[in-house]
């Protein structure tokens, strides 16, 4: 046990000073009376302590102490905390708390309650078993509920020993018999015997530790510890988790074949990847669904509709018939099928009886039980639905009579299911369903351990009628259990009828039946086997008197020459003989009788009359006798089959050495003559009879020779038989295994359609999407292409496909930059973008075509997307010729509007200095206002013209290098010109050329410049500054005039800003110039501000960035000034 | 003698204009429409040229080049004059010695007009 796990169950040497057994009794209803019945059969000197542990009522002072007291000489104490539990004392609880033991002494704890129940048993036990192990023993008595249970199992686990009331004692049995079933009982009994087990168990313990075997049933292998240890790791690990599924499913699997229970927990290690044995104990008892899990694995539910095709013609033609024509017609047909998993075996019985029935006029009821292990299967069962697979062998005419369609799935019909009733079963332990005409167990021996097998097939006898049919699978034999079955058919048709007599009692009780998990009460066991025996009528019990008393000693045997009845004094002819007790008529008979009786019986059985043998002599000892037999087979059985044999004897026995020549000599010659006669025939007998008997002697020594080899041929018949069976179980696990694999493999089918649509979603797309799309492999060989691409460039699949991309139409994509693009597509996973082609096609003309390539990602193809985009083009282009035409038709319509106001404009000047010459004062005033008025005209259309041009903003800008310096002499000069008063000086320079649009940079200038002289009425300079700072060019404009007031400077720039307060006649226009050149500036990537003082004037600012820095070859004077320029 | 004046331009009205303009200033003013002739003009030349640059059927630029690049007419001062707006610069491209933009002031013409007169 080392180098095991330590699963529970391993008991921890008890560290106590002075140990004696604490018996722990826990009551429920009808509990105390039972504790009193058990205390008065105990002494006062068991050398025990005894904790009664009861689910009192909380709110009422508790008697207990009082009422126990009056039984017992033992000393009764309510249990206080921390008091010492002394042998030959009794303990009671007190209300309200829950009683725990710690090294001996009573601790008290507030009650708990799990779920509202009370599980203060559970809780003490628990305690008990940790503390004392091995010498700590519960015991249950009446109670409803299921407290208790899990402390008796505690108990069992730490080695201790368990009890528990009866069900018949018990007053509520529903307690104790909980525990029972979870098979964790060592002993059940009345409070009687219970209190006699304690006495025995006491002087055990006083004598010396109880072999625990004694009290342990001897079927459960999952109890002594010290059983397990002399085990092998491999059937100890098997042991060990046949204990663990006892303990959480409460089904004992120890009569399964070990190989099966071997396989199947390796089938379990494997799905859960458990290497280690060990490990996998763990798993089974730590992991919650594991032992649920291993016990589905175990319990094999292979099965399907008309499974074994044969076995319902077997049934038509062979029992069905005959059991209609036996049984009575009223009942209904009784059939059983144990291990009948999801109830396909079932249906298909009562289908098959239901067809066999239309060739009948009459109608039969018939009942079928059909149960299993397995809860979830018969809970499948009883629904009656199956799957369109699983329905998928039975002929349609049997789908349409039997089953409908319900949700996609079929169910069985109503009539069917009435008939047929499902419940949980344990074929091994609960008691078996009785008064069968048909049992049919098919594939569920198999699993089991041979001489379980032998059990059931015992049960199954009980179980069945007389003339009741059993049903085995296909390799299945009844075994060696030929005196309870004959077999019908041939050796491929496991079909058995039942014998009606039987040398053996006919119910052996269940298979891992002990008293811990008996169901039934002895009187109802004795009833079990009793009834069929009886069969009723008083008349045959006084037959059977007389037979007994006035009966010639007689024998019945069966057709293997067993004996099966002996009547009446057989005694005198029969003798035990030495050796292996048999009831063989040859090996009972004495020697003397043996040969005659063999050569009737030959006799009889050609004849099939009775035959007589009279005058045989017998010799016992010192006797002869003359002896009559007469063997008669008997009626109402199968000719052959069975022989009553009846002994007489015909004279008075006399002395056997009767000396025949001590007779008086007289009439000598005479008689001489005729005892010569006689001696010499006597002489002659004797020889011959000494002959035969060397003769039989040797006949049954050959006999004897067959009967070895027969037996030999038995055994190896055997072993055959448990490899057919091993074959089968592996066939079933396979076939399971199958199952699975269908469910995987209807799995990826489905992952298949689902991948299909996926695919044909996809394909939809590419074939539907107005763009040319192409597949190219890693060849640049065209995969396939959409119905776009063939539309596009009017080509065909044929001219396409599987053809090198650079080789389509006339070769028009063979260029080698984009063969070089498309190339590194799948290697350096780039993309191609926008890579634009133009030609003349044959078919289409001219194109644009822009190509735009991608990986597919997981494949080596390359998605290649061609967009025509001519028109896209051609439409730019057209929209471009229209900006240039708007461009132009505003050039003329400012031209032709300027050159009439050019006429009127002169005009009223040369009016106006005539009128001012004439003196005329109001002629000129009125030209005046005229002359401003058309001045705002002017300044109106230039800057709605600037403006509209602006907005539309898609003229392209003409950036170019230009000599800033120069620019701003020329603007300067041209300014010069409109102005007299003002003179305009240009300070410092830049460097540097600049990168922008020269017009515009102009057009700026004009406007700063304007405004300059525009504001300042009354100055006469204008400072223009250039200088290169932080990488830009700075260009000022600095005036002397009105200045702007600074609340307004923020809003210079701003769309439609004036300075209107001051003199708002004088400075006519929209206000758009500012708004106008700051546009401009920025973008140009300049900033453009104004610094001012009212009435000290403004200075206007702007930058232009100074983008790469070359120098161009200049003067020398150039470059050392742009030196000078950086140095500063 | 009175300082002679030709002025190029296709708009009557214009021209008509600038005439009496320039004859109220005391300048014999001759008008010319015929690109052709203006760029074959006899001698004598007269004192300053005045010359549209958006000629109907011709580009007043592209005439004063050609004027300033023969020897014959090198010396001839020309104030270009244009309603187009960003003219910039046109002087050191042509050549000419003034450009005027319309519309334009008549103090600051017959200023220009003086200044070339001397």
């Amino acid at each position: 046990m080392k180098n095991t796990v330590p699963v529970d169950g391993l008991p921890q040497a008890p560290s106590l000073p002075a140990a004696f057994p604490i018996v722990g009794i826990g009551a429920s209803a009808g509990g105390l009376e039972a504790f009193r019945e058990v205390l008065r059969f105990l002494p006062a000197d068991t050398g025990m302590a005894y904790v009664f542990v009861q689910h009192l009522d909380p709110t009422h002072e508790s008697l207990l102490p009082a009422l126990l007291a009056r039984v017992t000489p033992m000393v009764v104490r309510e249990a206080n905390p921390q008091m010492v539990v002394e042998a030959n004392h009794v303990y009671v609880i007190t209300p309200n708390t829950d009683l725990h033991l710690m090294q001996g002494r009573l601790t008290l704890h507030p009650e708990t309650k799990t779920r509202g129940q009370h599980l203060s048993i559970d809780t003490f036990l628990c305690s008990l078993a940790e503390d004392r192990t091995t010498q700590a023993i519960g015991v249950l008595l009446s109670g409803m509920a299921s407290d208790g249970t899990a402390g008796l199992e505690a108990i069992k686990a730490h080695g201790g020993i368990t009890l528990a009331q009866d069900a018949s004692s018990a007053s509520y049995s529903m307690m104790p018999q909980h525990a029972i079933d979870t098979g964790c009982v060592d002993f059940i009994g009345s409070p009687e015997e219970i209190a006699r087990e304690l006495l025995r168990i006491s002087r055990q313990f006083s004598g010396q530790p109880l072999p625990k075997a004694q009290t342990t049933q001897t079927t459960t292998p999952a109890t002594p510890s010290a059983r397990e240890r002399a085990l092998p790791e491999q059937e100890q690990a098997l042991v060990q988790m046949l204990r663990l599924l006892r303990q959480k499913t409460g089904i004992d699997f120890s009569a399964y074949k070990t190989t099966t229970l071997t396989r199947r927990m390796q089938h379990r290690m494997a799905a859960l990847q458990i290497e280690s044995v060990a490990a996998y104990l763990i798993a089974l008892r730590d992991r919650p669904d594991e032992a649920h899990a291993l016990q589905q694995d175990i319990l094999i539910g292979v099965t399907s509709f008309f499974r074994d095709p044969m076995t319902c013609p077997l049934l038509t033609r062979a029992v069905f018939p005959r059991l209609l024509e036996t049984t009575s017609l009223r009942a209904p047909l009784r059939v059983w099928v144990p291990g009948c998993s999801t109830g396909e075996e079932v249906y298909s019985l009562a289908i098959c009886w239901l067809e066999f029935l239309d060739t009948y006029a009459e109608k039969r009821p018939i009942q079928l039980f059909g149960t299993d292990l397995n809860l979830q299967a018969i809970e499948y069962a009883r629904k009656g639905r199956y799957s369109p697979e699983a329905v998928a062998a039975l002929s349609p005419a049997r789908l349409e009579r039997f089953f409908q369609l319900v949700n996609g799935q079929y169910q069985i019909n109503t009539s069917i299911r009435e008939c047929c009733l499902f419940a949980r079963h344990n074929l091994l332990r609960d008691p078996p369903f009785s008064h069968l005409d048909l049992l049919s167990c098919q594939n569920v021996l198999i699993y089991l351990q041979p001489t379980v097998q032998q059990k059931l097939i015992q049960i199954f006898h009980y179980a069945l009628n007389p003339q009741g049919v059993l049903l085995l699978g296909a390799s299945e034999t009844i075994r060696t259990a030929t005196e309870l079955f004959t077999q019908e058919g041939s050796h491929k048709q496991p079909l058995y009828r039942k014998k009606t007599t039987s040398t053996r009692p006919a119910f052996v009780g269940p298979v891992s039946r002990s008293r811990a998990e008996a169901d039934t009460t002895p009187e109802e066991e004795h009833r079990m086997y009793e009834e069929p025996l009886h069969e009723g009528a008083l008349q045959k019990e006084a037959d059977s008197l007389l037979l007994d008393r006035y009966a010639p000693a007689s024998l019945v045997i069966d057709a293997e020459m067993e004996i099966c009845h002996f009547r009446g004094p057989t005694g005198p002819y029969l003798e035990p003989m030495a050796g292996k007790a048999s009831l063989n008529l040859f090996k009972m008979v004495r020697e003397s009788l043996r040969l005659e009786l063999r050569t009737a019986l030959h006799q009889a059985r050609k004849s099939g009359s009775p035959v007589k043998r009279t005058g045989l002599q017998m010799s016992d000892q010192s006797l002869v006798q003359d002896v009559a037999l007469e063997v008669i087979p008997l009626k109402g059985r199968e000719t052959g089959r069975a022989f009553l044999i009846l002994f007489t004897r015909t004279d008075t026995s006399t002395p056997a050495a009767t000396p025949l020549q001590e007779e008086p000599s007289t009439e000598r010659g005479k008689r001489d003559g005729k005892e010569r006669r006689l001696r010499q025939l006597e002489q002659e007998l004797v020889a011959k009879r000494e002959e035969m008997h060397s003769m039989i002697e040797e006949m049954e020594a050959t006999n004897e020779e067959l009967q070895a080899a027969n037996e030999e041929i038995l055994s190896s018949n055997e072993e055959l038989q448990s490899l057919n069976e091993e074959l089968e179980t592996s066939k079933e696990e396979i076939q399971a295994s199958n199952e699975e694999l269908l469910v995987v493999n209807q799995e990826l089918v489905q992952r298949n359609t689902e991948l299909q649509r996926a695919r044909l979603y996809a394909e939809a797309i590419v074939e539907t999407i107005r763009e040319p799309l192409l597949i190219l492999d890693a060849d640049l060989r065209v995969q396939s292409a959409n119905r776009a691409f063939y539309q596009s460039f009017e080509t065909t699949p044929a001219a396409t496909e599987q053809h090198q991309f650079f080789a389509l139409g006339t070769g028009q994509w063979d260029i080698p930059a984009l063969r070089t693009l498309l190339e590194e597509v799948l290697p350096q996973k780039h993309s191609l973008m926008d890579y634009e082609v133009e030609h003349t096609f044959p078919e289409i003309g001219h194109k644009i075509i822009l190509l735009n390539a991608r990986r597919i990602e997981g494949d080596a193809l390359i998605l290649l997307a061609l967009e025509d985009i001519t028109l896209r083009k051609q439409m730019e282009e057209e929209k471009q010729m229209l900006l240039e035409q708007r461009e132009d038709f505003l050039g003329i319509a400012s031209h032709e509007l300027k050159t009439p106001i050019t006429t009127i404009k002169g005009y009223t000047q040369m009016l106006q200095q005539r009128f001012t010459r004439a003196g005329d004062e109001q002629a000129t005033t009125l030209l005046n206002r005229m002359n401003t008025q058309l001045d705002k005209l002017i300044r109106l259309i230039g800057e709605l013209l600037d403006l509209t041009r602006m907005e539309a903003g898609q003229l392209p800008w003409h950036n170019v290098a230009f000599d800033l310096n120069l620019l701003v002499q020329d603007t300067v000069e041209a300014m010069a010109y409109t102005t007299e008063q003002h003179q305009i000086h240009i300070e410092g320079m830049v460097p540097l050329p600049v990168v922008a649009d020269r017009e515009r940079i102009e057009q700026v200038l004009l406007n700063l410049l304007s405004n300059a002289i525009k504001y300042s009425p009354h100055a006469d300079t204008v400072l223009v500054h250039l200088s290169v700072e932080q990488g830009s060019a700075r260009i000022s404009v600095q005036d002397f005039g009105i200045g702007i007031d600074p609340a307004k400077q923020n809003q210079l720039f701003e769309r439609f800003f004036r300075v209107s307060d001051v003199e708002h006649e004088t400075f006519p226009g929209l206000g758009l110039g500012l708004y106008i050149a700051a546009q401009i500036i920025q973008r140009q990537g300049g900033q453009i501000w104004a610094e001012s003082q009212q009435n000290a004037g403004s200075t206007f600012v702007f930058t232009i960035p100074l983008t790469l820095v070359v120098v161009p070859e200049q003067g020398q004077k150039e470059k050392h000034d742009a030196e000078k320029n950086t140095h500063r | 003698m009175l300082k002679r004046i030709l002025i190029v331009e296709d708009d009557g009205a214009i021209a008509e204009m600038v005439q009496l303009m320039l004859q109220g200033e005391g300048y014999d003013v001759d008008m010319q429409t015929d690109v052709q002739m203006a760029l074959n003009m006899q001698e004598p030349l007269p004192d300053l040229l005045l010359l549209d640059i958006r000629l109907s059927g011709a580009d007043g630029a592209a005439i004063c080049r050609q004027l300033k690049s023969q020897e014959r007419t090198r010396h001839l001062p020309i104030i270009l004059i244009s309603a187009m707006p960003q003219t910039v610069g046109i002087t050191r491209e042509t050549g000419a010695e003034a450009f005027l933009a319309k519309p334009f002031a008549m103090q600051e013409f017959l200023t220009l007009v003086a200044h070339y007169m001397k």
